[in-house]
């Protein structure tokens, strides 16, 4: 190992001695001649039909530029990392799924007056009953967030048939499990500055994901792929929160229409009630097993909570199902995962992706299985770990090396070194 | 925010400020009333800093008790050897107030002032039976700090009057106190719940305590009713447990965003059994934990 | 507005400012003296990403009038490194592995910087006090409070 140069190694980060210094220009950092400050003004309601939004009052105050609604965006208005249905800005006519939907964006010579032209608008909003859970967000007569109804995928995996297999169970564990919606909490809120520069408009912002957030800029804007540019700054953590679009279009929108550079930055609050989540699973699992610890049979159901938009819902899910049945080899497998909208805060991308929250449950259904054998959590996981050769529930055969087995060996040895007896 | 600044620089010439003001608060180290500002809790015409007003500032030691500027900071009172010898208690409450940049400038003054019914330093000062000046004009008064309390956020201080003055009760010899927190971090948690005991032994008679609680009623309190039960009673475990069930009964805690009334009861009654017993322990060790 | 003027020292530098008075410390520093390198994390006490140091003690400047500064002298992480050499807390940072995002770094640093000031030998378990106004959410504390132990006795030297 010692030849490479990297691997193996301590590196210093590429941009360190800047983030010591204090040097590191983050988004927020950004200052521009002439630079005006956005605002966006959100629903109070988590569900209804916009009837009215009067911004005449807004656009009087001294110091504002710009007031702008659904009405001024000449693309789309659509955003979204799998699906596009995520409005840029709620119009007249259409329908606010969560509290915080977006329905104005003020660009003005100071935060301070853009906040107060925020409270100039005037809107009437048609509320209607609203879900919060996604087990009620299912049911025939709940409230639709959309047409085709609440539920926005299922994922599918059979592996053998279950249902004859857990005959044959001696032992089976049956238990529900649930999981929280979870904030990133990046130390940095979500930040950008927009500017044009002829007819190309350039958005500095901390993103994870620069490349999907052109494609909707440019969408929204009506304007070519190379009219759209985004610059990722220094970004201060994302953990997947930060792959959304959240002030991106906004400030490129306000950066057209005032032919100003016009910066955004949240609040904490800003950024906690209005941006992506670690997705709140209910986990139903039932396991079964041969008196000797030797996996049969597993059955999961998975309700994700992905509230009011999509984000990176279904693939969170999909995750979720391909990991459900953990590092274990089992021949009957059925797993379903459903992602469902309510009007909760949407949730998206974050750490681990939908695993974090499967792995509680098979893990512990793991414990619960060898509990009721009389065995060691140990054992019952190297009966069933993966090694080369197993094939999982979608189906894989891993060919090459696994090494479960291994570390599972090595923590144990480990954990006896610390416990001694007590392990 | 929008306020007119005052900036007084003595105790005068600040009496006379407030004298002809209506519609301000205080900033001591601000880390209460900034907040409410910036959040637009209160939107106050005018803020009076208190800061520059020496006669509020300072520790020193008098007889039977510390007198305490309104001033002093966290971090002052946690550091002041005076309060560790003779108030040892309050330096335990005031080390776990927030954060050390919290501690740097948040004062007990404005812990008062700001009449959390989650404030720290309070439970420690109601047992070591406080006495707060309060002064205006051409007035000034001595108070019970229980008196204070009005509700959450809310004393009994009226316009033109500032709290100038906290004398606190040194712990003698034959006296122990202890103050505990639950918080849902070990920093940056406000009180789940909090509670201060302090007692006075002879031999193995409980003498006089006193237990105070916060978090579990619009305001600080004090358990008297306990505190009465106890007088007199021997100073062992069995009394202990005993008055931790009584006083879990008396307290009447709600629901709230940081936790509910069941964990509440349910922690208040280990709350005081923990505190009787180091206090007890502590008054056995003679004065002072250092 | 009534606007108040204030001199303080920053970084070893003098200055003289005419401030309204409802203006944060945070926002005096970033917006009118354009040092970005105090960050703004939450606005209201609970991140320490905004620390620097008053008179020797940190405090959150998200929470400090700035009128209220008149007289004091304040360090913020611009004042640390002496022109290209970096503080021997800057280089353990940098060291140890402490930085992921950066965000929290001066803050961190900050801290760090007033608890070495007063206690030139801490702990662990002081450095975990000493550092608990200031979160991270990125690199998990461990690294921070070695570059920290390492930053120490590079002083004490
Ligand atoms: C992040 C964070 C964490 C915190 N954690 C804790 C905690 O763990 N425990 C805890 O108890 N508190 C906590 N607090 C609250 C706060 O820090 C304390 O209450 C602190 O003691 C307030 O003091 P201050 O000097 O900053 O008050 P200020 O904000 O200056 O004033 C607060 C109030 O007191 C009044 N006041 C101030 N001085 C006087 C006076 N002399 N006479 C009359 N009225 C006066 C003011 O008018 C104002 O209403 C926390 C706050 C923050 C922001
Ligand atoms: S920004 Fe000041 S403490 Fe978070
Ligand atoms: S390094 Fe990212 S928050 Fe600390």
């Amino acid at each position: 190992m010692s030849q490479l140069k990297v691997v193996g190694q301590n590196v210093k980060k590429k941009d360190v001695k800047e983030k010591v210094l204090g040097t590191a220009i983050f988004a927020a950092d950004i200052k521009m001649d002439g630079m005006l400050y956005g605002k966006t003004l959100r629903s109070k309601v988590p569900h209804g039909i916009v009837k009215k939004i009067n911004v005449s009052q807004a656009l009087e105050l001294p110091g504002v530029h710009a007031v702008l609604t659904e009405q001024d965006i000449p693309g789309v208005n659509k955003a979204g990392i799998i699906v596009k249905d995520e409005p840029v800005l709620v119009g007249i006519g259409q329908r606010i799924r969560k509290i915080g939907d977006p329905l104005a964006i003020v660009a003005a010579e100071t935060e301070e007056i853009a906040e107060a032209a925020l409270d100039l608008i005037e809107v009437e909003v048609e509320e209607l009953p609203a879900v919060f859970s996604p087990l009620d967000a299912m049911k025939d007569d709940a409230p639709k967030l959309y047409e085709k109804g609440n539920i926005m995928a299922v994922r599918r995996i059979v592996k053998g048939d279950v249902a004859e297999a857990f005959k044959n169970c001696d032992v089976i564990v049956e238990q529900d499990y649930t999981t929280s919606m979870v904030e990133h909490a990046y130390i940095e809120t979500e930040a950008g500055v927009a500017k044009m520069e002829g007819d190309v408009v350039n958005v500095w912002v901390c993103t994870q994901n620069p490349h999907y957030d052109r494609k909707d800029v440019a969408y929204n804007l009506n304007i070519g792929l190379n009219q759209a540019r985004i610059i990722q700054t220094t970004t201060g953590g994302g953990f997947g929160g930060k792959l959304d679009v959240t002030v991106h279009v906004h400030v490129a929108l306000l950066a057209k229409a005032t032919k100003r550079p016009v910066k955004m930055v949240y609040s904490r609050r800003e950024s906690i009630s209005n941006t992506v989540k670690r997705h709140p699973f209910i986990m139903k699992y039932k396991t079964g097993c041969d008196k000797d610890g030797k996996l049969i049979a597993w059955q999961t159901e998975i309700i994700g909570d992905t509230g009011a938009y999509a984000s990176y819902g279904p693939g969170t899910l999909t995750r979720a199902a391909v990991h459900a049945t953990g590092p274990y080899e089992i021949p009957n497998v059925k797993v379903e995962a459903y992602t469902v909208y309510t009007n909760n805060p949407q949730a998206g991308a974050m750490r681990g992706f939908g695993v974090p929250q499967v792995a509680f449950a098979h893990e512990s259904q793991m414990n619960l299985l060898a509990e009721k054998l009389g065995i060691s959590p140990l054992e019952i996981r190297m009966k069933n770990a993966f090694i080369p050769g197993s094939i999982t529930a979608t189906g894989s055969k891993l060919e090459h090396s696994v090494g479960l087995k291994s570390t599972m060996e090595s923590a144990k040895q480990a954990a006896e070194k610390v416990l001694g007896d007590k392990f | 925010m929008n306020f007119e600044y005052y900036n007084p620089k003595s105790m005068e010439e600040l009496l006379n400020v407030l004298d002809n003001l209506r519609n301000y608060y205080f900033l001591a180290g601000g880390t209460d009333i900034v907040v409410k500002m910036k959040d637009k809790i209160v939107s106050p015409q005018n803020i009076v800093d208190l800061n520059d007003v020496q006669e509020l500032k300072g520790i020193s030691s008098e007889e039977d008790h510390l007198n305490i500027g309104p001033l002093a900071t966290h971090t002052e009172i946690e550091e002041s050897d005076l309060v560790k010898k003779y108030a040892y208690v309050l330096a335990e409450a005031a080390a776990q107030v927030g954060s050390p940049q919290i501690r740097n400038i948040g004062t007990v003054g404005g812990n008062i002032g700001n009449a959390s019914p989650a404030a720290d330093t309070v439970p420690a000062l109601l047992v070591l039976d406080t006495t707060v000046q309060i002064e205006s004009k051409n007035h000034k008064e001595e108070k019970n700090l229980l008196d204070i309390f009005k509700g959450p956020g809310k004393t009994f201080l009226t316009e033109g009057q500032v709290i100038t003055k906290l004398k606190v009760r040194s712990i003698k010899e034959g006296e122990g106190a202890a103050f505990v927190k639950m918080g849902k971090r070990k920093a940056l948690a406000i009180s789940v719940i909090n509670c201060a005991v302090w007692l006075r032994v002879d031999k193995d008679e409980i003498v006089e305590v006193r237990i105070a609680f916060g978090s579990v009623a619009p305001t600080p309190i004090r358990l008297l009713e306990v505190e009465k039960w106890l007088k007199g009673q021997k100073a062992e475990d069995d009394v202990f447990k005993q008055a931790a069930q009584m006083a879990q009964d008396a307290i009447k805690p709600i629901d709230d965003i940081r936790s509910t009334a069941e964990y509440r009861s349910t922690t208040a009654a280990s709350l005081v059994y923990q505190g009787l017993k180091t206090a007890l322990q502590r008054a056995r060790e003679e004065v002072g934990n250092e | 507005m009534n606007k108040k003027l204030i001199k303080f020292t920053l970084n070893d530098k003098e200055y003289k400012v005419e401030v309204e008075p409802q203006v944060l410390l945070v926002d005096l520093i970033r917006e009118e003296l354009g040092l970005t390198g105090t960050k703004v994390g939450c606005g209201e006490g609970e991140c320490g990403a905004c620390t620097v140091i008053m008179d020797g003690k940190t405090v959150n400047s998200c929470m400090v009038l700035a009128v209220t500064v008149d007289g004091k002298k304040i360090t913020t992480i611009e004042g640390l490194a002496k022109g290209e050499e970096l503080h021997p807390l800057q280089k353990s940072f940098v060291e140890e592995g402490a930085v992921q995002c950066g965000f929290c770094t001066p803050g961190m640093i900050l801290s760090s910087k007033a608890l070495l000031d007063e206690n030139p030998n801490p702990t662990p378990e002081e450095i975990k006090k000493g550092l608990s106004g200031n979160l991270c959410r990125c690199t998990g504390y461990a690294k921070i409070v070695k570059a920290v132990e390492k930053a120490s006795k590079e002083l004490n030297k």
